[in-house]
């Protein structure tokens, strides 16, 4: 961060991202896909912070039509894997602005999700990278990299907004 | 231990106890894991001298190492003093194993060349008799390691048999120099279920997959197996839900030696004139394609438009799509499956990069298909623990296969000719006697 940000950019920052995380725990799954931008986005769920996804293979990468099918599918009611859905409870803290540029604020944050399915519970804890477009009417997701902080022990279902 | 092979299986059944006893499940690892060759990596994984990988074989800790000759060696990853581990990393490159409890040095060949403070040990301590212990069996096939815990197991290639060895060769041939990498990560996928869940099932996927349907139905995606209209083909299953897929021509086989496959090809090559031209309409595609007809001739466009060979090799191995994907058997009612991409040597980047995302598209822990796979076997796990009536009926297409050359046997696509072949060797191998007196009783 070069310049002292503004309290305004900071705050409504963080507000975009509680909801994008409270629209997720809520598989309010159309008004998720509602806070990305149209034409091309990254939802990337990677397994390292450094991996070239060009060469290595990873748990997510969507650009526009592969996240509208993602959504689709959830919305389905077919997707058994989410029948019944996982409940998730997401908390997202260390919240820091990295870049603020003319058209996009680049933001991190650690998120821990609290899953429970059929009795059982776990956390998944990620380091989250965003990219918020600006617009006149406030953020646009442009990208969101997940990274998995654990990423060699084996995942159950994951098949929720990671 | 007491349990009656034959009375949890006979003719198209088994008892329900086979997925969620623990005693049966340790019997497994004794008499089937133990005793039959196992999937353990594969050669591009360790390409340099001093590589190494490490790999759990029937819960056994084991290192894959390309030695400092360049020999390939599959030890135990444990000190031959009280059994601590010696290699910590997931993969990397040593010349040394150097045991941190008290200092113990193995080279990556597995020689014991260091003991601290030597002296105190009298003279019937012999170095060279405490290596790490390698792997009993070891052969390759196209760079698939298998080994062996038991010494008298019969050679690799007749295990594997002539049709497993032309499907690994098909899975291979999608590269027009023959070579595969399994170098493009890893997905570890855990589910609730016992491992014997995971076989090959040509009945399950326009239920199992009907959200790919609903994809496919909502126009998002193409269906495989419906006339060719023009859109690329996905890698999914003949799904068209209310309707039979045995009418696509697909076939489900047992091998043999419980190896089993589905031949998907009919489905596929019904659309092979839109894969290609698909293909061909990319400079890389073009370029892919023109190198395996360079290489192959006739056999290119089969190559090409069916490649998946979708085989699993009893007990641990599936190569499936784009995969490697390795069965690793926790408890009865848990197992963990790992899954590599195989990249193809000698193409286009782009080619390599269109695998690993038709690879997460399906088979991802947070993908389409795979997911909702776990799912069910988690449900079937619960269900299972309801024993009124514990038998499960595996009688689909009893009666009607047709006995190929070398003990092959196809039925059609959804009958139960797979897990009829994976369970009739599940009871040849538990039935057989020898295994060590108390491991299991």
């Amino acid at each position: 961060m070069t310049a002292l940000l503004d309290v305004q950019t900071v705050l409504s920052v963080h507000e975009f991202l509680y909801r994008e995380a409270r629209l997720a725990d809520a598989a309010r799954y159309s008004e998720w896909l509602a806070l990305w931008q149209e034409g091309d986005i990254t939802y990337w769920v990677a397994p390292r912070e450094d991996v070239d996804p060009t060469a290595e293979v990873s748990l997510v990468y969507d650009d526009r039509a592969l996240l509208e099918q993602r959504v689709a599918r959830w919305e389905s009611g077919f997707a058994w894997s989410q029948v019944p859905r996982s409940l998730t409870s997401r908390l997202v803290g260390n919240i820091e602005v990295i870049a603020d540029d003319d058209d996009a604020v680049t933001v991190t944050a650690a998120v821990h999700v609290w899953v429970a399915r059929r009795g059982t519970s776990t956390l998944l804890a990620q380091r989250v990278t965003y990219v918020l477009g600006k617009q006149a009417d406030g953020y646009v997701l442009q990208e969101k990299k997940v990274v998995l902080v654990d990423p060699d022990s084996p995942v159950g279902n994951i098949t929720f907004v990671l | 231990m007491g349990f009656d092979v034959d009375a949890v299986i006979g003719p198209g059944w088994v008892d329900g106890s086979i997925y969620t006893d623990e005693e049966i499940f340790r019997a497994e690892l004794d008499r089937i894991f133990k005793k039959t060759w196992l999937y353990v990596a594969h050669e591009s994984e360790v390409p340099e001298v001093g590589d190494y990988q490490r790999r759990e074989l029937a819960g056994e800790p084991v290192i894959v190492v390309r030695d400092r000759d360049g020999e390939l060696r599959v030890l135990l990853n444990r000190c031959r003093h009280r059994g601590n581990l010696v290699c910590q990393e997931q993969a990397g490159n040593s010349q040394f194993f150097r045991c941190q409890y008290h200092g113990w040095t193995f080279t990556n060949r597995g020689d014991l060349v260091g003991v601290p403070y030597p002296q105190s040990y009298d003279e019937s301590f012999s170095k060279d008799a405490m290596g790490l212990t390698p792997m009993p069996r070891m052969e390759t096939y196209r760079g698939f390691i298998f080994v062996s815990f038991d010494p008298d197991v019969p050679p690799l290639a007749e295990h594997l048999g002539a049709e497993a060895i032309a499907l690994i060769d098909l899975f291979v041939s999608q590269s027009p120099i023959g070579e595969i990498y399994v170098r493009a990560g890893v997905q570890r996928v855990e589910y609730q279920g016992n491992w014997k869940f995971i076989g090959m099932d040509g009945y399950h996927t326009n239920f199992v997959h009907r959200s790919v349907e609903f994809l496919q139905h909502a126009g998002k995606v193409a269906t495989e197996g419906a006339p060719d209209d023009g859109k690329p083909a996905a890698e999914i299953g003949p799904l068209e839900f209310g309707k039979s897929p045995d009418k696509l021509g697909n076939k489900a086989w047992s091998l043999g030696r419980g190896h089993v496959h589905i031949n998907n090809a009919p489905q596929r090559m019904a659309r092979a004139e839109t894969t290609l031209a698909a293909l061909t309409s990319t400079p890389e595609g073009a370029e892919y394609v023109a190198s395996m007809q360079a290489s192959y001739g006739e056999r290119a466009r089969t190559l090409i438009c069916a490649p998946d060979p979708h085989l699993g090799l009893f007990p641990n191995l599936q190569i499936i799509g784009v995969q490697i994907r390795v069965i690793e058997p926790q408890a009865a009612n848990r197992t963990v499956v790992v899954q590599y991409p195989a990249l193809l040597g000698g193409v286009p980047q782009e080619i390599n990069v269109q695998r690993l995302r038709k690879h997460e598209w399906f088979f991802s822990p947070a993908g389409f298909g795979s997911p909702d796979d776990y799912e069910v076997f988690e449900r079937n796990q619960a269900g299972l623990a309801a024993v009124a009536e514990p038998k499960v009926v595996l009688s689909r297409g009893m009666g009607a296969e047709t006995e190929l050359a070398d003990g092959v046997v196809e039925g059609a696509y959804t009958d139960e000719v797979p897990q009829r072949g994976q369970l009739e060797r599940w009871a040849e191998l538990m039935r057989a006697t020898g295994v060590t007196a108390g491991s299991t009783s």
